[in-house]
């Protein structure tokens, strides 16, 4: 019987691993994606310590840490929780855990577009990965699906690789940090398609082309998907817990409707979804967590 | 016999030579690469517990880039069975270990 299961190994886990272990919590995490979704970004520049940093690395650093103070991450996808008498049950595809208290960091993940195509071109040219992609297409010429932030990201990293960059974009202007915008704007590499959406990606054996529903077709070598994302909310209706737009309703506690249930990182309510963010709101549910057990025991 | 070979300076051949004889699963990994690095520890897992079954072949994509290419890599973690010098099977980015399992019981 574990005091306290982490669901979700990126900041938001990874943090409040930490401070559970520095208060002594029997702890366990187990995460699908180790560092979470931010261990695929290029660049961070808004973290406070480093002034510029990969999220590789940012993200094993903070894994290193929650190692060192003993608490053990498995990389296990949660399949199913129940109420038990003493907390919950977790079923893994490996095992069965128990828990007094959980805490949810469960994220989100990249949204699939369900373009003709996608699926069948994935890997052959479909990447939803600059990071781990970008250097196969040197000299080549791509496309980055999405107006947001992360598409933003996306477009710069991999002009310093391919050609030519065409960002895809359904509205009328880019949304995301301005610094991205302005360099976008005077990245000569790059060029926005505004109020465009692709229809169909074409290829023999790999990605040649993209349709787009002006009519517009442009050749094309790879194309990468940004276009958002979803939060990972799949095992909070099995336990009743509350959301709100998909996402799980908490307190400055970090609480949700069910007792003993806390959650942090992108899946709650909160407004900024950043990583900074995420590692306080993990930071506090441990520390929640920590509060309630004290109080009961 | 060994279950697990690293490939360096693009030496394939032998490697081509050998799955003539036992199903081999190239893993195309580079180190700046996170879903890499979660993916070749389940591979290097399943290459013990299958004991022989087949042999994992570690391929640098980076220190490699000649057989990367010849292999049509676009996205990596990607990961391909050859058998008889032929790709009979392959997947993308780190699934799970019940995935992969499924696959390689299907395709060895």
């Amino acid at each position: 019987m574990y005091d306290l299961i982490i669901i979700g190994a990126g900041p938001a886990g990874l943090t409040a691993g930490i401070y559970s272990a520095r208060h002594h919590l029997k702890t366990i995490i187990l995460g699908k994606i180790l560092g979470g979704t931010v261990s695929e970004v290029h660049k961070i520049g808004n973290f406070p310590t480093y002034h510029e940093i990969s999220g590789k690395e940012l993200t094993e650093k903070m894994v290193d840490q929650v190692k060192k103070l003993g608490i053990k991450i498995k990389n296990e996808e949660v399949i199913q929780i129940s109420k038990s008498k003493e907390g919950f049950t977790l079923k893994t595809e490996k095992g069965k855990y128990n828990a007094k208290k959980l805490i949810l960091a469960l994220g989100k993940e990249k949204r699939k577009t369900n373009i003709k195509g996608e699926k069948e071109f994935a890997g052959k040219g479909v990447s939803y990965c600059a990071v781990c992609d970008a250097q196969f297409f040197k000299n080549k010429e791509v496309a980055v699906i999405g107006g947001g932030d992360s598409a933003l990201a996306t477009a710069l990293l991999t002009s310093e690789f391919a050609k030519k960059v065409f960002i895809i974009h359904r509205g009328e202007n880019l949304k995301g940090e301005p610094g991205h915008v302005h360099s976008v704007k005077k990245n000569n590499k790059i060029e926005v398609i505004f109020n465009s959406n692709i229809t169909e990606i074409r290829g023999n054996k790999k990605v040649e082309k993209i349709k787009l529903d002006t009519g517009k077709e442009i050749k094309i070598d790879g194309v990468f998907i940004e276009a958002g994302t979803i939060p990972q909310n799949r095992l909070t209706s099995e336990l009743g817990i509350n959301l709100e737009e998909e996402h799980i309703i908490v307190n400055k506690k970090q609480e949700t409707n069910i007792k003993g249930v806390f959650a942090a990182g992108d899946i709650t309510n909160n407004l900024v979804k950043q990583m900074i963010t995420a590692a306080a709101e993990g930071a506090v549910a441990a520390i929640s967590a920590y509060e309630e057990i004290s109080r009961e025991s | 016999m060994e279950t697990e070979i690293e490939i360096k300076n693009n030496k394939f051949n032998e490697l081509l030579e050998l799955s003539k004889k036992v199903p081999v699963v190239v893993d195309f990994y580079a180190d700046w690469c996170m879903p890499c690095k979660m993916l070749k520890p389940i591979l290097e897992g399943l290459a013990k517990e299958y004991n022989g079954k087949f042999v994992l072949a570690k391929v640098n994509v980076d220190e490699n880039s000649e057989v990367a290419s010849q292999y049509d890599i676009m996205s990596i973690p990607s990961v391909k069975m050859i058998k008889n010098k032929k790709v009979v099977g392959e997947f993308m980015g780190a699934q799970p270990e019940s995935v992969i399992k499924s696959w390689l019981d299907e395709k060895i």
